[in-house]
């Protein structure tokens, strides 16, 4: 009927692994002090995969010294996918999905409190499809909020342009969608919805 | 003479309860956690237009209280357990109020260990200077505070330089640890699991917020729908319906933060599918409908009945007490609907209004909670995902209820 297991409860200071979307969105606060266990934070995870079928490639262009934009993403099988980016210098860099992720997580290390609130290469990654993507295959659940934060406006920001943006909607869509054994696209037979339509009141308690 | 009589009256009645009352030792923190919690999105938190539901004093306890609540807490789940099985023995549905058409999954879960019991909150009274504890209720279907004991609490004693040990609060791990097992024993489905709310409550949603990243940590593909969106089918199971590829993406887990009594009661068909898609294992659901045993606070009487005088319980009978004053609360209220505090033999001294009006009651023993200097009663509620996890205390009048305030504690 249940399980049990016993442990200590009051935890040593080492020991605690809240959440990283969590402990990353509060931390960045700016508001935190004492010393944080980053260092324990990473191997506290095992992260397990879920198989999607569908990545993004993403186009980024360095517009200004050490400022980027995103110009295009396209969506991709998930193990091409890749971040290729062209610097002012006219020399291009692909960026694998490891490099991609190490960026990222290197720059939410060392500046919390202004993740993303700059036109950085690790910017374009974390709000870019490549972020959306990351987040899902590797259940980095951090990546994903950034850029569904602030109602998109900020990843609006890192696309060259409203049309470049809308088109990476469709391609962070078609990662989602791409759960394929779990995917039917007529409607599961016998098939309800709407129920509670007319909301009855608060459930939690 | 006779408003003069009255008062003389309650002004004993206070020296007397001033002496007895067991006072809460606070600590007010510099830093309110406002900033971290608009951080990250948790408005709802900072009641604007209410006065604020997080605040900036702790409650100090001793580590031997913090022990004391984690060993009450695992052997009152132990007791249910068994006052769930005796429920189900004498089929007792009926007087707990639970609907019928909900008996049949009830048992099918209840005999399968596969539906983990993914957490629950007890509330709970006393404890403080060594006073014995004592089950108020425990909330096992459709707990909520996770947000503010798992993280809001933690973020508090982080952001004022204190150390974060120093608090009894593994509730994000342990649930991380509960949805790993959930997966593990349930293996022969994916480990795909959509949470669902009912629309138009920010703090439902932010509560299967927390649980959806301990799941995603654990190693499951997470998504969220409100409970109207959700497409459920006898043959195949439960999908959420993506409108932007016009797909249904099939989840074999769903967590709801919806009481299976609403279920039972207002959609009766939905309570028909989910005992079909459960029973061909179409879909693993979260809480087991046995929990529903466990929130029926007519559970409290047959507790009180199996364990006459167990030092974790108070009386609980069908009726008013004749000798003692006693708590009337309705089967299935929530936040303190429907509560109504009654003299020795049943004179109503104050109640608390709800929509739950209809439903049977049961009668508690009273007790005082523990009060701080200000006057304001305080209720402990741990966490429970397997075992004792984590404490958080409400605040607020001698009936708890939706006004409640969230306190944060600290360990001393």
């Amino acid at each position: 009927m249940t399980q049990l297991r016993k442990g200590s409860f009051i935890k040593r200071a080492k020991d605690i692994s809240i959440s990283g979307a969590l402990a990353l969105a509060i931390l960045s606060s700016g508001m935190m002090t004492g010393c944080s266990s980053s260092e324990e934070d990473e191997s506290a995870y095992s992260y397990e995969e879920t198989a999607y079928t569908k990545g993004v490639r993403s186009h980024i262009k360095e517009v200004k010294p050490g400022e980027f934009k995103i110009t295009d993403e396209e969506s991709v099988e998930a193990d091409k996918s890749l971040a290729i980016v062209t610097y002012l210098d006219g020399h291009t860099d692909s960026l694998s999905t490891e490099a991609a992720k190490a960026l990222i997580d290197k720059d939410i290390r060392n500046n919390n409190s202004y993740v993303g609130h700059q036109s950085g290469l690790s910017s374009m990654l974390l709000y870019g499809g490549m972020g959306y993507f990351l987040g899902r295959s590797m259940n980095n659940g951090y990546m994903n909020n950034y850029r569904n934060q602030d109602n998109g406006n900020m990843a609006r920001s890192v696309y060259s342009n409203p049309a470049t943006y809308n088109k990476s909607q469709n391609v962070v869509q078609q990662v989602n969608a791409s759960r394929t054994t779990r995917t039917v696209n007529s409607r599961p037979s016998g098939g309800r919805s709407g129920f509670f339509g007319r909301s009855a009141g608060r459930s939690g308690g | 003479m006779v408003s003069l009589a009255v008062r003389q009256e309650e002004a004993e009645d206070n020296s007397k309860s001033i002496n007895t009352r067991i006072m809460i030792k606070l600590k007010t923190l510099s830093n309110h956690p406002e900033k971290a919690l608009q951080n990250v999105g948790w408005n709802w938190m900072l009641g604007t237009d209410t006065s604020p539901y997080v605040i900036s004093d702790m409650v100090v306890i001793t580590e031997e209280l913090a022990n004391h609540y984690y060993e009450a807490a695992g052997t009152l789940y132990d007791m249910l357990i068994e006052a769930g099985q005796y429920a189900i023995d004498n089929n007792l549905f009926k007087d707990m109020g639970i609907p019928e058409n909900l008996v049949e999954l009830i048992k099918t879960s209840w005999i399968d260990d596969r539906h983990v019991h993914l957490y629950g909150r007890f509330d709970l009274a006393g404890g403080i200077d060594n006073e014995p504890i004592k089950l108020i209720e425990f909330n096992a279907d459709t707990a909520t505070c996770i947000p503010e004991t798992a993280v809001v609490q933690w973020a508090h004693l982080r952001m004022n330089g204190m150390d974060d040990s120093r608090q009894f609060n593994t509730v994000y791990e342990t649930l991380v640890s509960q949805f790993r097992f959930l997966k593990d024993i349930n293996d022969d489905l994916n480990p795909s699991i959509l949470f669902s709310t009912m629309r138009g409550y920010a703090e439902d949603d932010t509560n299967v917020n927390l649980l959806a990243e301990a799941a995603k940590e654990a190693g499951f593909d997470t998504d969220f729908a409100y409970i109207e969106e959700v497409e459920f089918s006898n043959g195949q199971g439960i999908f959420k319906f993506e409108s932007e590829t016009g797909s249904f993406i099939r989840f074999d887990f769903w967590f709801k933060l919806v009481p299976w009594e609403y279920i039972g009661n207002d959609e009766p068909e939905l309570a028909a599918m989910l005992t079909d898609i459960v029973k061909t294992r179409k879909a693993l659901i979260l809480n087991p409908a046995y929990t529903l045993l466990f929130q029926s606070k007519y559970i409290l009487k047959i507790l009180w009945d199996l364990y006459p005088y167990h030092p974790l319980l108070l009386q609980t009978e069908r009726y008013a007490l004749p000798h003692k004053k006693s708590v009337s609360k309705v089967l299935f209220g929530r936040e303190g609907a429907n509560v109504s505090i009654l003299e020795k033999g049943g004179e109503v001294l104050e109640s608390v209004e709800g929509d739950y009006e209809s439903q049977s009651k049961i009668f508690q023993e009273y007790l005082n909670f523990p009060t701080d200097a200000a006057g304001f009663s305080y209720q402990a509620g741990v966490f429970y995902a397997g075992e004792a996890c984590g404490l958080g205390f409400r605040r607020g009048g001698r009936i708890l209820d939706n006004t409640a305030q969230f306190v944060g504690h600290v360990v001393e």
